[in-house]
């Protein structure tokens, strides 16, 4: 028996996957916010634009800077994109999927659910109005927003956050579950997609990625299952080794 | 009703400066082209985001600063054969003033190297609490003001490529602001300081109409500057704009405005059949700006302030798009795909001309009904 996010939920992760620009099909890039320089930008020029406001963008600064889209091929397409810092961030790719998810299944707006603590009266303001530009990783794992839930329990739309990882313990990460497999109502595959970076990804081979965790023994925890992505299994897995950094390393629910 | 001999004499001169103005800004055109290919002084592309819409490509290299051919037109005429003291010599002193201000700005874009930009907040914050020198924290310290002024003039928007800072054009395009307020309020007299209000009357609001007037003024300069970006666009809606106002200024008795008016409508019929696509030179910051300022100028002499966004609706319709894409930019999107709006349409594939031809429709029936109200 498997669960799975909802069609609509589904069906946008693969129009991230399989971003549509003109006739040519790539993969959304990942945007490191890290590196990001704008304040107070459009979406898309800070990760976080959906998809159709990313397909309008290329199309308005292709006419910009006077390039073809359609003389283009898909490789040359993903490196426009990257070029020009266009793409979308782990926290902005689950929050599409999440609100999606929340929508459909309980007729709810992620937005109106999340909840920005520990800011000051303006900045609590200008992220009830940018929320989706002020959401970050850690705002979506905060206990007045989620709920930890046991490994047991996982559901299709729950996410794993990974918190303060990476070498300075400096770097938040969210993989969005989208499928579960189950043996004897336990869960033996949870099947994840994130918009992330390898190293071996090179410059432009970045962005919408999906991988699974393979529970061996529900005893244990996360990180002592096999974790799949890419054909590479545990410490050749970066999204693996990110989640072994982590101090903080959870699967958590939206709170309704 | 037949109009007295004296009106018809009048509106016989009117239309003769017009005349005159088309025929000598057509004589003198070409020796204009001539300089502006000699000196190189094009349409450059490094910073032009615009040139990759539709065939526009083929814009560059096109001859700028075509507006000298209305400016320089209307201000020697006007010199020779409508000087007066009371009311032609400051709606020609300001034009030249903004018109000085677009010139350089176009010069600038040709022949400058690229600026540098202004530093950032908290760079200089930062410069005030660790620089080696104690005198330059101190001096950081006092132009911080300054450096807040020249930063926020950045949320604008405006991208200052190798022209003037936004900064520079504010602080410019407020003394010219300021000159025409002080000219009107202080040597106009009393009855300038009453404002028209359509469908009422007039009524005195003292000293704030100087306020008022460098808003208005600032408004109309840079909405005219931003519809300055067609081949056609602003040319022929300031065509409509200025010969409803000479119609105004001939009907209100404002005899001297009237014929500026003309004059203005006389140079700006020559500059349109060159600006026609494919344009032989385009207006620039010169006469945009220039123009912008005397249409501010020519319509608060005659009392009809608060009708200046309807006789110049288009381009407040431009400076509007603007202002609301810039405001939306800081909400997160776009409203419109590209700002000023004629780009808009552009970019949701109208071509130039039907932009163009349905803008300046647009606005002569907004002209039309900005003079219908003015009859009231």
């Amino acid at each position: 028996m498997k669960k799975t996010l909802s069609q609509p939920a589904l069906d946008l992760i693969e129009n991230f996957k399989n971003l549509n620009i003109g006739d040519k099909t790539i993969t959304c890039p990942y945007f490191n916010n890290r590196r990001n320089k704008v304040r107070g930008g459009l979406k898309v020029e800070v990760g976080k634009a959906s998809i159709d406001e990313i397909k309008e963008e290329v199309k308005i600064l292709s006419k910009k800077k006077r390039k073809s889209l359609e003389k283009m091929n898909e490789e040359q397409v993903k490196k426009f994109l990257v070029d020009n810092n266009i793409g979308v961030d782990c926290s902005a790719f689950a929050f599409y999927v999440l609100n999606k998810e929340i929508k459909e299944k309980n007729n709810e707006k992620l937005k109106k659910l999340i909840n920005f603590p520990n800011k000051s009266f303006l900045r609590k303001l200008i992220s009830k109005i940018r929320t989706i530009e002020n959401i970050n990783v850690k705002t979506l794992s905060q206990p007045e927003n989620s709920k930890e839930v046991g490994v047991r329990k996982i559901e299709p739309g729950d996410f794993i956050s990974i918190l303060n990882s990476g070498k300075n313990n400096s770097l938040d990460h969210i993989l969005v579950i989208h499928e579960i497999e189950y043996k004897n109502n336990l869960p033996k595959t949870i099947k994840y997609t994130h918009s992330f970076r390898w190293s071996s990804d090179g410059q432009f081979g970045h962005g919408i990625k999906q991988g699974e965790i393979k529970i061996n023994d529900l005893d244990q925890t996360l990180l002592d299952q096999d974790w799949i992505e890419a054909n590479e299994k545990n410490e050749k897995n970066e999204t693996y080794k990110r989640a072994k950094q982590a101090e903080d390393l959870t699967v958590r629910r939206i709170k309704l | 009703m037949i109009l007295p001999v004296d009106s018809i004499q009048l509106l016989r001169t009117i239309i003769g400066f017009a005349l005159v103005a088309c025929a000598v800004s057509f004589a003198w055109a070409p020796l204009l082209t001539e300089l502006l290919y000699k000196f190189n002084i094009t349409r450059q592309p490094e910073f032009d985001d615009t040139l990759g819409i539709g065939d526009r490509e083929s814009k560059k290299g096109t001859p700028i600063m075509g507006g000298l051919l209305i400016i320089i037109t209307v201000a020697v005429i006007t010199y020779f054969f409508n000087w007066t003291q009371r009311f032609t010599w400051m709606p020609i002193g300001v034009m030249l003033l903004a018109g000085g201000l677009g010139a350089a700005d176009d010069l600038f874009h040709v022949f400058k190297e690229k600026r540098r930009r202004t530093r950032k907040l908290g760079h200089v914050i930062k410069l005030i609490k660790v620089h080696k020198h104690w005198y330059k924290r101190v001096w950081y310290a006092i132009t911080l003001p300054w450096t807040m002024f020249k930063r926020s003039s950045l949320w604008l928007g405006s991208h200052p490529g190798k022209g003037l800072h936004v900064h520079e054009r504010l602080i410019m395009q407020f003394l010219t602001g300021s000159i025409t307020a002080w000219w009107v309020y202080f040597k106009l007299g009393q009855h300038w300081q009453q404002i028209y209000i359509p469908f009422d009357g007039f009524i005195d609001i003292g000293w704030l109409i100087i306020p008022l007037i460098i808003f208005f003024v600032m408004a109309t300069a840079n909405a005219v500057n931003f519809a300055d970006g067609m081949d056609g666009l602003a040319g022929g809606a300031l065509i409509i704009t200025f010969s409803g106002l000479a119609l105004l200024s001939w009907m209100e008795g404002y005899e001297e405005i009237a014929i500026l008016n003309s004059t203005a409508v006389g140079a700006l019929l020559t500059y349109t059949y060159f600006n026609i696509k494919p344009a032989r030179f385009q207006m620039g910051d010169v006469g945009s700006l220039g123009l912008g300022a005397l249409l501010a100028i020519n319509t608060i002499v005659i009392q009809k302030m608060l009708l200046l966004p309807l006789l110049g609706f288009i381009f407040y319709i431009e400076l509007i798009s603007v202002v609301l894409q810039v405001a939306s930019r800081h909400l997160g999107q776009r409203i419109f795909k590209m700002a000023p709006l004629h780009h808009h349409f552009e970019m949701i594939g109208w071509s130039e001309g039907k932009t163009v031809m349905r803008f300046w429709v647009a606005h002569g029936i907004v002209v039309l009904t900005a003079i219908w109200i003015a009859l009231y």
